[in-house]
């Protein structure tokens, strides 16, 4: 029996979201385009549309940047959620709202997005975009620079803690919002907006490429575990290169963005006293978590032998979810060439200059050596996956201490004894 | 600026550059050469590892069959990294072309980055070793970033010229500092090439990040270039002497302890934002952990002669808290020479002479230093010189009589050596430096 045509407006909410991600982006080129003609501040009120002052949004040459981010983010994440219909053009709203110069919109849209990310799976990395951005301006209306720190210092350590744990892409992806949430909120406790309004356009672009990149793994290959991937750079080399650049991004190494406004929030806690020392304190343990997550991430995805079947049979991301993966990730190189431009060029020369003289031979291939392990049974085609090093394992340093710590705690209490 | 400034900039990083290339492969020449010395194997060549180089840089690429396409990217990246590192890096003059765009963080960053392109060599290849080694250097890597940006942050807190601070920052990067940094198992020719002088680029790069962080004023700038050789030969005797120094530290600290490092360094940034404390004092509480760790790591069943140096060191940082220098010294000295013994006697029967001599057993000159500072130490409180004593004795007893580790070869033609250096432990003892003739 053939199957009823869908209606028309179910047809219409079906493809809803990707004029909404295509406004979205051409929202962010346009706010592009602003940062070169704009020369001052470009304010819209409109006081009988809203409470609390009325609607009023505000484009500054200085947010544009952020802004840019948001909706080139949010473009990506509602790029590759076609389940996601008409919720699309509420989250399109909660994207423009980051344009907004009043507090009672901005918690509003925060509500309304995280209501959809809640509700839709597939909602959660355009949320990942634009949470924390709206957020922090929420918080930094309150104006209070000690709490924005303190709150910064607990929150950027512990965000990558929860990345490097590893396990989980998506947990990934969170942490990295997390901490770079937390970075954002070290930088306005310090001072320095330049720093925060960077961290903040990283989390923009990486956090939400990251979430789609663990959507789509878990899609093809029915796990989001690194546990059970690897090796998917030869079957995913698409794939592979869009989630490394997120990766990479977010891991917050030179010449990122992400890197950029660490070095400046570093720079600013080394000569804010007592407080700044703290401060420091925390930033070194996420900056050393971050590199250590991200980096170990990408190399158990994507390196080395695959360590199930699924994984090892993989085939690349159609060319929409290509498109919407690798948007955020060239968005942010494009940011690094903006704020790091020799910090980027000339390692890249230097990369590109070597490569073209590694190149005069080619290499053959040879088979692995084994390290003396027996030669694998003809039902494991790609090796034993137990002499290769796993997530767990790679993660096991992290776990052991945390761990220690956790069984300190519950054996000082009373009454709280592990059974 | 003018284009004769500018000029003059870019020609003073460029030397710099060219110089902390040249210290790079004079530091791989001098190292392999000693260790071939010290590992029975003569006949290495002051520049075999230049000759190596070459060789391997002939031959042929080779993949292995599990690899991604981006096998070949890693070294080239890593090789990139470093080169950026030694750009910005401060040098023998101020004011260089990258002067004001560098900063501790860039330093710890790229460094960190050409880290992860190692890290990922090694997990590329789907092998079991390889990649476990890449985890492990991951996660010593974890701790070595985490103590140099403690490090930093503790001498940015503490006021200037505050000694203390400065050791125990020092004394944690130290302790998180990587071994030599391994190429790979699966990468061989030109590919190994590039690692490996990478390896050698990131040693040297390091060494002069820590006399960036120890003794950073430089005699030079960049826009007087009259000054520049002055400049030039001050640096390059900081580098040697900072080289001199690492290597001799390294045959007193005990190796692969990042824990202890990254509290170290959290210690000095406790200390600097406390407002300091008196140094007599903290040589006294940091000697006394020292030696209550080398016990406890001794009763851990960790190498003897790595938690007996510890535990030697301790003391000898019990004796400068007590005033006695010449008694640290002593130990300090014994320990170095006890170490050298102990690698070089193997699993020979010189071992258990080299292990009493630096568990400080009489006539050996660690004996001699032990017992100055348990007298001292007496003179303040008798239960300190009985703890001092307990805990010395005890640690010495259990060395003793723990095997050797099963890694261990005895190496022939050695014996001389290793009696030559117990000699001269004996006559440490009877020296004036102890004060006990």
């Amino acid at each position: 029996m053939a199957r009823p045509a869908p209606r028309p407006l179910a047809r219409l909410s079906s493809i809803a979201p990707v004029p909404a991600a295509g406004l979205a982006l051409a929202g962010a080129v346009l706010a592009l385009g602003g940062a070169v003609v704009l020369t001052g501040r470009l304010a819209v009120s409109v006081p009988e549309l809203g409470p609390a002052g009325g609607l009023a949004l505000a484009v500054d040459p200085g947010r544009v940047g952020l802004i840019a981010a948001v909706l080139a983010g949010g473009a990506a994440g509602l790029l590759a959620a076609p389940g996601l219909g008409v919720s699309a053009v509420l989250m399109l709203a909660g994207l423009i709202a980051i344009l907004a110069n009043n507090l009672y919109t901005l918690v509003f849209a925060a509500l309304i997005v995280g209501f959809l990310a809640a509700r839709h799976r597939a909602a959660a990395p355009a949320a990942l975009a634009v949470l924390p951005a709206t957020l922090l301006a929420v918080a930094e209306t309150l104006g209070q620079p000690g709490i924005l720190l303190a709150a910064g210092a607990a929150l950027f350590p512990a965000g990558y803690l929860l990345a490097a744990l590893g396990g989980d892409l998506l947990r990934f992806a969170q942490g990295a919002a997390l901490g770079l949430a937390g970075l954002a909120l070290m930088a306005a406790g310090l001072g320095d907006a330049g720093a925060m309004r960077l961290a903040l356009e990283t989390g923009a672009l990486a956090a939400p490429a990251l979430a789609l990149a663990a959507s789509r793994i878990e899609d093809v290959t029915g796990s989001r575990a690194p546990d059970w991937l690897g090796g998917l750079a030869r079957g995913m080399p698409g794939f592979a290169l869009c989630f490394g650049g997120a990766a990479f991004w977010a891991s917050l190494l030179p010449p990122g963005p992400g890197f950029v406004a660490f070095q400046g929030v570093f720079a600013a806690a080394l000569r804010a006293g007592w407080p700044g020392a703290l401060a420091a304190a925390a930033l070194a343990g996420g900056f050393a978590l971050a590199g250590f997550g991200s980096v170990g991430l990408f190399a158990l995805v994507c390196l080395g032998r695959p360590r199930s079947l699924r994984a090892a049979a993989a085939e690349d991301l159609p060319r929409r979810d290509l498109v919407a993966l690798g948007l955020p990730a060239a968005a942010a190189a494009a940011l690094a060439l903006v704020t790091a431009p020799f910090l980027l060029l000339i390692p890249l020369g230097v990369l590109l200059g070597l490569w073209r003289w590694s190149l005069r031979a080619g290499p053959i291939e040879a088979p692995a050596f084994e390290d003396g392990f027996a030669r694998p049974p003809a039902w494991l085609p790609f090796g034993d996956p137990v002499t290769q090093i796993n997530a767990t394992g790679f993660a096991a340093p992290l776990r052991g201490a945390a761990s220690w710590f956790v069984r300190r705690v519950r054996i000082s209490r009373r009454g709280w004894r592990r059974p | 600026m003018s284009p004769a400034l500018l000029a003059s900039r870019t020609i003073a990083t460029g030397m710099n550059m060219a110089l902390l290339a040249g210290f790079a492969v004079l530091l791989e020449c001098a190292r392999a050469r000693l260790a071939g010395q010290l590992a029975g194997a003569p006949g290495v060549t002051f520049a075999q590892p230049l000759r190596d180089l070459r060789r391997l840089a002939r031959k042929r690429r080779i993949r292995p069959a599990f690899a991604s396409p981006l096998h070949g990217i890693w070294p080239l990246a890593a090789l990139a990294a470093t080169v950026m590192l030694i750009v910005v890096i401060p040098g023998f003059a101020a004011g260089q072309l990258t002067a004001g765009r560098a900063g501790p963080a860039l330093f710890i960053g790229l460094l960190a980055l050409g880290r992860a392109m190692r890290v990922m060599a090694g997990i590329d290849a789907g092998a079991a070793m390889p990649g476990l080694a890449a985890a492990r250097l991951a996660a010593s890597g974890l701790g070595a970033d985490l103590a140099w940006l403690l490090a930093f942050a503790a001498l940015a807190a503490a006021p200037r010229g505050a000694t203390p601070e400065a050791v125990l920052a020092v004394l944690g990067v130290l302790l998180t500092w990587p071994g030599s940094a391994p190429v790979p198992g699966d990468y061989a020719g030109p590919d190994r090439a590039v690692f490996v002088a990478e390896a050698m680029l990131r040693r040297a790069a390091a060494l002069a990040l820590l006399v960036a962080l120890v003794a950073p004023p430089g005699l030079a700038h960049a826009t007087a270039p009259l000054g520049w050789p002055e400049g030039i030969v001050v640096y390059a005797a900081k580098l040697l002497i900072a080289a001199a120094v690492l290597g001799a530290l390294r045959l007193v600290l005990p190796r692969g302890a990042p824990r202890t490092g990254i509290v170290l360094a959290l210690a000095a940034l406790g200390v600097a934002l406390l407002g300091g404390v008196a140094p007599d004092r903290l040589g006294l509480a940091a000697g006394l952990l020292g030696v209550i760790g080398g016990a406890i790591l001794l009763w851990r069943r960790w190498p003897a002669e790595e938690a007996l140096a510890l535990l030697q060191g301790g003391a000898a940082m019990v004796g400068f808290g007590l005033g006695d220098v010449k008694g640290a010294i002593t130990i300090l000295v014994g320990v170095a020479l006890g170490r050298v013994a102990v690698a070089l006697s193997g699993a020979g029967g010189l071992r258990i002479w080299a292990i009493a001599a630096l568990a400080g057993l009489p006539p050996f000159g660690v004996f001699a230093g032990d017992f100055r500072i348990v007298g001292a130490a007496a003179s303040l409180s008798p239960l300190l010189a009985a703890s001092l004593v307990a805990l010395i004795g005890a640690g010495g007893a259990r060395a003793l009589t723990a095997p050797a580790p099963p890694g261990a070869e005895s190496v022939p033609m050695r014996g001389a050596a290793v009696l030559g250096l117990l000699v001269l432990m004996v006559v440490l003892g009877a020296a004036p430096v102890a004060g006990l003739r």
